[in-house]
């Protein structure tokens, strides 16, 4: 059952499903980053001007990019996923068509 | 340049936090290139904490503070630095120059409670005449009147705005001709604009129940001059009903309004020139014909709301035509309007306008002449719409029109007064007899005005010709001689321009009455004449009515005698046509005495 992970039969499969752990990963580290919470120590109960607004909003907008780029990452991990699956799919679909051999 | 202030120890703790979050930037590698564009943007976020926040932060911390002298010189007064002067002064931060100007589109909640608390306690009279910080304000206030929330953290610390609005509001009417020499549009506009501002910010805090009433719609606005208040709702998005209500009430208040004392903030009382409150509260209805109907109902119970305010009364004058326009009033609606203002203006209401005070417009009976034009039919004779008497309508209309200027005015929208009463007709809320009854009470008004003017010639004639008369008796001589040398200039003058009779002219002037009614009288006699051929009530060989004599002293009396003969002569008299036809030819010929006997008892 290839989306279990019980029996992947390709090697690229595999491959597909290592590459997929990492993009995972990476993005669970992205969403654990301190630089997330920077804009909240960065705001006017510390400093206030031109320049820290000018930060704040800066360290905002790192924040949108950085969360957004987590997500890409898990949805390139499910792009692996689905693509290893298909691919376990047709090897198991080749095996079943083969000749019988007669015992 | 502008200003920075803040916490050391916040700080000094932000830049350990901006360490940690670098090092963990810097620590993250992946090689697979699915993940290339995360890492660009981890990239991205590392270069930016380590090449421009980490530095700006690291050189606030290693620089030092600003003094209290270096502050002073960095003008931490100033308006534009409310939030430093806020934190530096009620929370103790230290205070460094900032690299980089402040964005004054943008403001933050921070930003918008310190100009709200530096605002309230900020020197009216000098900020009132501070170009440049006043361009500031205007433009800071406008993004906060943009955003409900920032209106409400402006609003929590900005109290007592008395003060500040009247020296605002002072510089306004200075600056827009309250002195001559001081007139400076451009500010005059700022300041509109800061009033804009801080209009649209309070209105964000009004309770949707209140807004007819002026201390629902502004903080303070019972402490305030009118002329404040009806800068602040002039562009408030009140509805009709409450800006006709909230001109009402501004209004009364500047009619009580006294004039102030030496100190100021001085008001549009005591100015001669300039516009006041009413000015700039009518040319706000002028856009409004809905409300400026409301209004002109809800003030003319006193009368002098309307025409005793405004500094520019051409302005009053817009605003009640408009408000008694018939595309925005019925008759029920504009009766007492119209009626009242006549009764105060003739002297005969319970409240009476002085036209004779000093400032007011001598065009008020001209302008009068076009607020009745699209009405006259209400003041015939057999109309009910209205309560007042015929009489009464009668004697008011004749007010108005006794004064040459009003009558030219009513002449010339001659096309209005037709236009109106063809839509009443149309629109069934007239009848023919109406129009009939109005018709000959207007003949009536106009044959006394011209028996009026003859009579003041006859008076010139007689005054011109009297002293003439003592010159030549001073030169002496015998009674027969002067008597002589007078009347041949005086036989020469009548000849050329023709001797004063009042009577001749009531003469000519009724026969053209006449004539006018009798020519009508026949015209719709023969139309329903013809309508009741086609529809089959009369043989198609009865001959056409008879009309009026061209050689007939008294065309109208001529007329219906002949009407009578033809009635019997075509067998008409006594059927059911005959009424119908009575009905089309007596409401002139006969029918509008309403309107001529009403005419004559005013003669």
């Amino acid at each position: 059952m290839p989306s279990g992970g019980e029996m992947s039969t390709t090697p690229q499969a595999i491959r597909l499903r290592q590459r997929a752990a990492t993009m995972r990963a990476l993005a669970r580290r992205i969403e654990s980053f301190s630089v997330l919470d920077l804009h909240r120590a960065a705001g006017a109960d510390t400093w206030v001007g031109p320049s820290p607004f000018a930060c704040a909003e800066m360290l905002r907008a790192h924040r949108g990019r950085l969360l957004a780029a987590a997500d890409d990452l898990r949805a390139t991990s499910s792009r692996f996923e689905r693509q290893a699956d298909e691919l376990d799919a047709a090897a198991l679909a080749e095996s079943l068509s083969g000749p019988v051999r007669v015992g | 340049m502008g200003l920075l202030a803040y916490h050391p120890e916040r700080l000094a703790h932000l830049r350990l936090t901006m360490k940690a979050a670098s090092a963990e930037l810097r620590a993250t590698r992946c090689a697979d290139p699915a993940a290339d564009g995360a890492m660009a943007v981890v990239g991205a976020a590392l270069a930016e904490l380590d090449h421009t926040s980490l530095p700006l932060v690291a050189r606030i911390l290693d620089s030092p503070a600003m003094s209290r002298g270096q502050l002073h010189g960095a003008h931490l007064g100033d308006l534009e630095n409310s939030l430093v002067r806020v934190m530096a002064g009620g929370y103790g931060w230290s205070v460094q120059v900032d690299p980089l100007d402040d964005d004054v589109t943008v403001v933050t909640a921070e930003e918008a409670r310190a100009l709200g608390a530096i605002l309230a306690r900020a020197d009216g009279r000098t900020l009132a005449q501070d170009r440049e910080t006043l361009e500031w304000l205007a433009t800071q206030l406008s993004a906060i009147a943009a955003d409900p929330v920032l209106s409400r953290e402006f609003l929590a610390n900005f109290s007592d705005w008395a003060e500040l609005a009247d020296w605002l509001a002072w510089s306004h009417l200075l600056h827009s001709g309250g002195d001559p020499i001081q007139v400076d549009a451009d500010l005059a506009r700022v300041l509109d604009s800061v009033f804009a501002g801080l209009g649209r910010i309070a209105w964000h805090a009004v309770p949707a129940a209140c807004v007819g009433s002026v201390a629902a719609l502004v903080p303070d606005a019972t402490a305030m001059n009118p002329y404040t208040v009806a800068l602040l709702i002039e562009r408030m998005p009140l509805d009709d009903v409450a800006l006709a209500s909230v001109t009402t009430e501004l209004l009364r208040l500047y009619l009580d309004l006294p004039t102030s004392g030496s100190d100021g903030p001085w008001t549009d009382k005591d100015f001669d020139t300039g516009p006041n409150t009413a000015d700039i509260l009518f040319a706000t209805l002028l856009d409004r014909p809905s409300a400026a109907a409301h209004f002109v109902r809800q003030a003319v119970g006193d009368p002098n709301l309307l025409l005793a305010t405004a500094a520019d009364q051409s302005l009053a004058h817009e605003v009640l035509l408009l408000g008694t326009d018939p595309a925005v009033v019925s008759s029920a609606e504009v009766a007492p309007v119209i009626l009242h203002l006549l009764e105060a203006l003739d002297g005969t209401g319970p409240t009476t306008i002085d036209t004779s005070l000093y400032g007011f417009d001598p065009a008020w009976h001209e302008f009068l002449g076009a607020l009745v034009a699209p009405w006259l039919i209400e003041f015939g004779g057999v109309s009910t719409t209205w309560p007042a008497s015929a009489p009464e309508r009668a004697r008011l209309l004749a007010f108005v029109t006794t004064d040459d200027a009003a009558l030219d005015t009513l002449l010339a929208r001659a096309e209005t007064a037709v236009a109106s009463i063809a839509s009443s007709l149309q629109q069934g809320t007239a009848s023919t007899v109406d129009v009939a009854s109005t018709l000959g009470l207007l003949l009536q008004l106009f044959v006394g005005e011209e028996v009026r003017r003859e009579e003041v010639r006859e008076r010139q004639h007689q005054l011109v010709w009297g002293v003439a008369g003592l010159v030549v008796g001073s030169l002496g001589g015998t009674p027969g001689k002067l008597a002589t040398a007078a009347s041949r200039p005086l036989t020469a003058w009548t000849g050329a321009f023709g001797s004063p009779d009042p009577e001749d002219t009531r003469h000519d002037a009724e026969l053209e009455m006449a004539w006018v009614l009798a020519v009508t009288a026949a015209a719709v006699t023969s139309a329903t004449f013809h309508r009741l051929v086609d529809e089959g009530a009369l043989n198609d060989d009865v001959p056409r009515p008879p009309s009026p004599d061209p050689a007939s002293a008294h065309p109208d009396h001529d007329l219906l005698a002949d009407f009578e003969r033809w009635k019997l002569d075509n067998e008409i008299t006594g059927t059911r046509v005959e009424l119908i036809l009575d009905g089309a030819l007596l409401q002139f010929v006969n029918g509008a005495g309403a309107g001529e006997h009403l005419g004559e008892s005013l003669g």
